[in-house]
């Protein structure tokens, strides 16, 4: 079961309110590569798994995303709370703002709600951790894109932290696979 | 930066050294080095933790101590500016 802790991963301080931006970022929000979608991916596959190693290891980086999901909501807020309805309608964030108003709602940049067909949970360990992979690397790619397109110091400092632990966890999910592919018990091919 | 944001900022920095040896644990359970290095985070995040609470009040719901309102509703929740 989970237990909340009334502080932030890592703290969010935006200055300077930017609804562009917050479009932009709230694709880690409810999109594909997102923190939403990963950690259901993570929570759910780990039901499945067959050793010690990999149970443990799902849970706690499932739980991780959670808290980058509330990191990347804090930001979508902080962006959108003090901005004008000028600033909201000549951005992107317009089209978001009718439905949602400066509140934070799980959908893509493009405005899609979130969908959990962007996870897959085959109950094969190879295959899941697999995909786990490539969702790192998804994930800090969607990140890369937001460094890409944001000049703002304070966003770029907490984007920086959330891509880092992307290839930290890339880095465990090969170690749990590699240990996996190595037991012959779990030879399957 | 004030006080409370100060320590919030030292007890975030060891509570995370120690999650992230947490992780390295999950695949390296045999590494007593890790173990070691996990302790003494946890160690260092636990009094900070217990100094953070003493001062401005629970970070669970579960260590809440006031007695005469239910402290654990006292701002400033997380996502806003500190």
């Amino acid at each position: 079961m989970w237990s909340y802790q009334k502080r932030l991963q890592y703290p969010v301080n935006v200055k300077n309110a930017n609804p562009k931006l917050a479009q932009f970022i709230v694709a880690q929000y409810g999109g594909p590569n997102g923190e939403l979608s990963a950690s259901l991916r993570y929570l759910s596959q780990r039901f499945s798994m067959p050793n010690e190693m990999t149970k443990a290891l799902l849970t706690d980086i499932g739980t991780e995303e959670l808290a980058h999901l509330e990191i990347v909501g804090s930001l979508v807020r902080q962006l959108a709370k003090n901005a004008t309805t000028t600033e909201i309608e000549n951005s992107p964030f317009g089209q978001y703002f009718m439905n949602h108003g400066r509140g934070v709602f799980p959908a893509d940049s493009t405005g899609m709600p979130f969908d959990a067909n962007a996870l897959a949970v085959s109950g094969d360990p190879i295959a899941d951790l697999t995909e786990d992979l490539a969702a790192e690397q998804k994930a800090r790619a969607v990140y890369d894109n937001i460094l890409r397109v944001s000049d703002d110091p304070d966003v770029n400092d907490v984007i920086k932290f959330l891509r880092q632990r992307e290839i930290v966890h890339f880095q465990r999910f090969g170690e749990a696979l590699d240990q996996l592919q190595n037991t012959p018990a779990n030879r399957v091919f | 930066m004030n006080e409370r944001a100060a320590l919030l900022k030292k007890l975030n920095a060891y509570a995370f050294a120690a999650y992230d040896w947490n992780l390295y644990l999950d695949t390296h359970p045999q590494d007593t080095d890790a173990i070691a290095m996990f302790h003494k985070m946890t160690n260092r995040a636990n009094a900070l933790k217990e100094e953070f609470e003493s001062k401005y009040g629970p970070l669970t719901a579960m260590a809440s101590q006031n007695m005469e309102r239910w402290d654990w509703l006292d701002d400033p929740w997380p996502w806003e500016k500190g």
